[in-house]
């Protein structure tokens, strides 16, 4: 290619922004816990790369509107003016705003819309000058000043990376005049003077209609290796306080921008970062893997039994290096949970303040890695069950005082390892499920018929339950009918569950469980007729085999086996999968018990194969969606072999029962 | 290949393959691989012409009988028959035919309509015909050929509706 698109370069940008979008956010949300200067830096340096990236990646709507806020953010930088609530809430919107100009931008739709340019008017209110609206080149121009007190302290170190204070003052001199100060205070004596340092400071008046800006470009390069304040020579008339307060009103904006968000991010292919010591694992197990498959390679020229342990020895080495070679490949794969963590702040920052409660928000374990597509996955039910809980789970300050609790609810977020697995616990100090109230809910909505003897457990259970929610208030946070329901399918798609443990007044837990990674999976081949499928070892519980007069037939034709004493519908897998020539008769073959949402069935096979690990592959990439089937896997002699998905298997059965 | 069709710039090249005594094009630039038959694995609840799913290099490729997709009756596998993965819009799938025969080029000129009768295939899957000597070949529409499963995954997909409307 001879010509170079500046197209090529969009998506880096936007993901580059977007991260930095995000530790804007992080940054914004410790201010306003009371946080140091170097937070104001790092916000600063996010909307300045923004900016630049903006106009040079043909942005100019966007580069613009970064402009007011980085202007403010100067202001905020030279402390000339003080960080507080107005600031920070308009800086957050200002934040969600760029998220839906990235949206837009990714969509190839307008970047500025009524809300950004409000919002820009806005900033520029704040930093405390109009811009006529739609004239935005103008106003790009900063206001200008009759004079500025420079304070130039160079670093001992500036004169080695090659900048000359002499050029410095030249260039300061070239814009007005120039009345120059040197102060002496930190040049040492002669004989422990490094003639290769910078031991002078500057005190430097410039007057003139100079622009900040134009000051600020004279010291872009050596911005790192001094002390440097500009300040106006006449002091500047504090900006209109009813600037800022009409600021916080409307809130529309962001809101609009959080849907943009969700609907642009869907058809995104995705990329995954990944780091060098990850990369160079690799290389070096591949380089090994060579090494080894080049020691096998002997055996093909001169082999004799005499050799044969080395041989063996050989492919042992192979089994490990391609064993830790699968679990590095799938470590790229594995991103730190606090990504999706990272928005929390934010949230439960809103929706407290909107509720009038006061929340501690705990996040532990942020760096407990799941899979990519996992944690895709598992930002919707998070924020569902944190919303839930700020919502339903805490309680206003005046009632958890009431009850002898602190005002300040806690809600703890926390990320660990158990086993194979990932567990994420969502943790509140709150009243805990409200036993009569759901029981009450449940029998209006028909799910049970009496209330007598039902265990915390299945109270637990019912809000599980779809169309069911007891917020007496629907509010625009929790109870618009999506509710734990769907929690719970989105967990179960990811081959996870939800468990719930309530004490009344001491809280709530929610307890998500899910598989390190979708990738592989550890399962039990089964042949049925001459097919073999692979049934997931996490949903088995138990293999058996009956004899035929263990099976009762019920009625319509369905089949039931006694199991720990309750009955199991048996799901003939032959019969649902339609393979011919599998063993009829109950007593030639084996039963698997196993689990889905709660739910047991024995799956009847031919003969239990054996256990293996098997790399999950998509039918749907090139056919499509098959009901029972959650996907197929390579087996060692190259064939294909189908995965049962029971949750899906127990599906259908009760569907072709019911049909 | 002559160097007076290469020439010429509105060509296209087709794979020709052999069903039922019949010869068919197949755009050779949606042609993958052409490999001989190999046992598949059948898929549960699948139309009867997906005889199932094979093993390319990692990815899983549905294959389908070509004679069986047109309504043909099943021919015994023997050394000849081949499977012409074919990649369309993305998604590969293979095809099972008798044989694979030529490569023709085919100047776009030469391609006629097909007329609303007579072959044992219905003509929704052809988008012309061309004669090649005294041979006819048929050219197949490789994007049609897909298209009934798009109907079969609308379907699955008001499956999973009613699903959904039973658990509810």
């Amino acid at each position: 290619m001879s010509t170079i698109s500046i197209a090529q370069f969009h998506k880096v940008f936007f993901e580059e922004s977007l991260e930095g979008l995000d530790a804007m956010e992080a940054a914004l949300l410790a201010l306003d816990e009371g946080g140091d200067a170097e937070l104001v830096h790092s916000i600063f340096r996010a909307a300045h790369s923004i900016k630049g990236g903006a106009a040079t990646f043909g942005f100019p709507d966007m580069a613009s509107f970064t402009h007011e806020a980085e202007s403010l953010l100067d202001q905020v930088r030279d402390g000339r003016r003080a960080i507080d609530k107005p600031i920070v809430e308009l800086m957050l919107r200002t934040v969600d705003c760029l998220r839906g100009m990235f949206d837009r931008a990714q969509a190839g739709q307008p970047l500025a819309d009524a809300g950004s340019e409000s919002l820009k008017q806005q900033l520029a209110a704040a930093v405390g000058r109009e811009i006529p609206a739609a004239v935005t080149k103008a106003a790009a121009k900063p206001a200008a000043s009759s004079g500025w007190i420079i304070q130039f302290r160079p670093h001992a170190g500036m004169l080695a990376g090659g900048n000359d204070p002499l050029r410095l003052l030249r260039e300061l001199a070239a814009l007005g005049q120039l009345v120059v100060e040197a102060q002496l205070d930190r040049v040492p004596a002669l004989d422990a003077l490094d003639p290769s340092e910078c031991h002078l400071g500057w005190r430097l008046e410039l007057t003139g209609a100079v622009s900040r800006d134009a000051i600020a470009a004279v010291f872009e390069w050596v911005e790192d290796e001094c002390d440097l304040s500009i300040e106006p020579l006449v002091a500047v008339a504090p900006p209109p306080a009813p600037a800022v307060e009409a600021i916080a009103a409307p809130a529309g904006a962001g809101a609009a921008a959080g849907t943009a968000r969700s609907a642009a991010s869907s058809n995104d292919a995705g990329s995954v970062r990944v780091g060098i010591d990850k990369i160079d694992s690799l290389i070096d197990l591949v380089g090994e893997l060579v090494i080894t498959q080049a020691m096998l390679d002997q055996f093909r020229e001169e082999f004799d039994l005499s050799r044969l342990s080395m041989l063996q020895d050989g492919l042992a080495q192979l089994a490990r290096h391609t064993r830790t070679l699968q679990e590095s490949v799938m470590g790229i794969r594995m991103l730190p949970i606090g990504s999706v963590f990272n928005r929390f702040p934010r949230l439960v920052r809103d929706l407290s303040q909107k509720l009038g409660k006061q929340v501690k928000l705990e996040m532990i374990g942020e760096h407990t890695e799941l899979d990519k597509t996992v944690l895709e996955k598992i930002g919707d039910p998070l924020v569902h069950l944190v919303r839930n809980a700020i919502d339903h789970g805490l309680e206003m300050p005046d009632k958890r005082r009431a009850a002898g609790k602190s005002e300040v609810g806690t809600l703890r977020l926390e990320a660990f390892h158990r086993g194979g697995s990932i567990v994420v616990e969502i943790v509140d100090d709150g009243a805990g499920l409200n036993r009569d109230a759901i029981i009450a809910k449940a029998l209006q909505k028909g799910l049970i018929t009496s209330g007598e003897g039902i265990s915390d457990e299945d109270v637990g259970d019912l809000i599980f339950q779809p169309g069911f929610s007891t917020a007496a208030v629907t509010t625009d946070l929790s109870g618009r009918g999506v509710g734990m329901d769907v929690v719970r399918r989105n967990v179960v798609d990811l081959g996870g569950n939800v468990a719930i443990k309530s004490r009344a007044g001491a809280g709530t837990t929610f307890t998500i469980t899910l598989p390190l990674t979708l990738a592989i999976i550890d399962g039990l081949s089964a042949a049925v007729g001459d097919e073999c499928y692979i049934v997931p070892l996490v949903s088995i519980v138990e293999s058996i085999q009956l004899p035929a007069d263990a099976v009762r037939s019920v009625t319509g034709g369905g089949e039931l086996f006694r199991f720990r004493g309750e009955y199991l519908p048996i799901v003939r897998l032959h019969q649902q999968f339609g393979c011919a020539t599998a063993r009829q008769n109950i007593q030639d073959g084996l039963v698997i018990v196993v689990e889905a949402d709660g739910n047991q069935v024995g799956l009847f096979v031919d003969e239990l194969i054996g256990q293996q690990q098997a790399v999950v592959k998509s039918l749907e990439a090139n056919y499509r969606r098959v009901d029972g089937i959650s996907g197929a896997t390579i087996l060692a002699d190259g064939s294909v072999a189908l995965i049962v998905d029971i949750a899906g298997l127990i599906r259908l059965q009760g569907r072709r029962k019911a049909a | 290949m002559s160097d007076h069709a290469r020439s010429d710039a509105l060509q296209s090249q087709y794979l020709t393959v052999n069903l039922a005594h019949e010869e068919y094009g197949i755009d050779i630039l949606a042609v993958r691989e052409i490999r001989g038959w190999t046992p598949v694995t059948r898929i549960p609840q699948s139309p009867h012409y997906v005889l199932g799913v094979l093993n390319l290099r990692g990815a899983i490729v549905p294959v389908i009988d070509l004679r069986l997709r047109f309504g043909l009756s099943r021919e015994e596998y023997n050394a000849t028959t081949v499977t012409v993965i074919i990649t369309v819009a993305g998604r590969q799938f293979g095809v099972v035919v008798d044989a694979v025969s030529d490569v023709i080029d085919l100047a776009s000129d030469a391609l006629r309509p097909v007329p609303d009768m007579g072959t044992t295939v219905d003509t929704e899957y052809l988008k012309g015909l061309t004669s090649i000597g005294d041979r006819m070949v048929l050219l197949l529409d490789a994007d049609k050929l897909l298209q009934p499963q798009d109907a079969q995954m609308l379907e699955a997909a008001l499956n999973a509706a009613d699903d959904v409307k039973a658990v509810a």
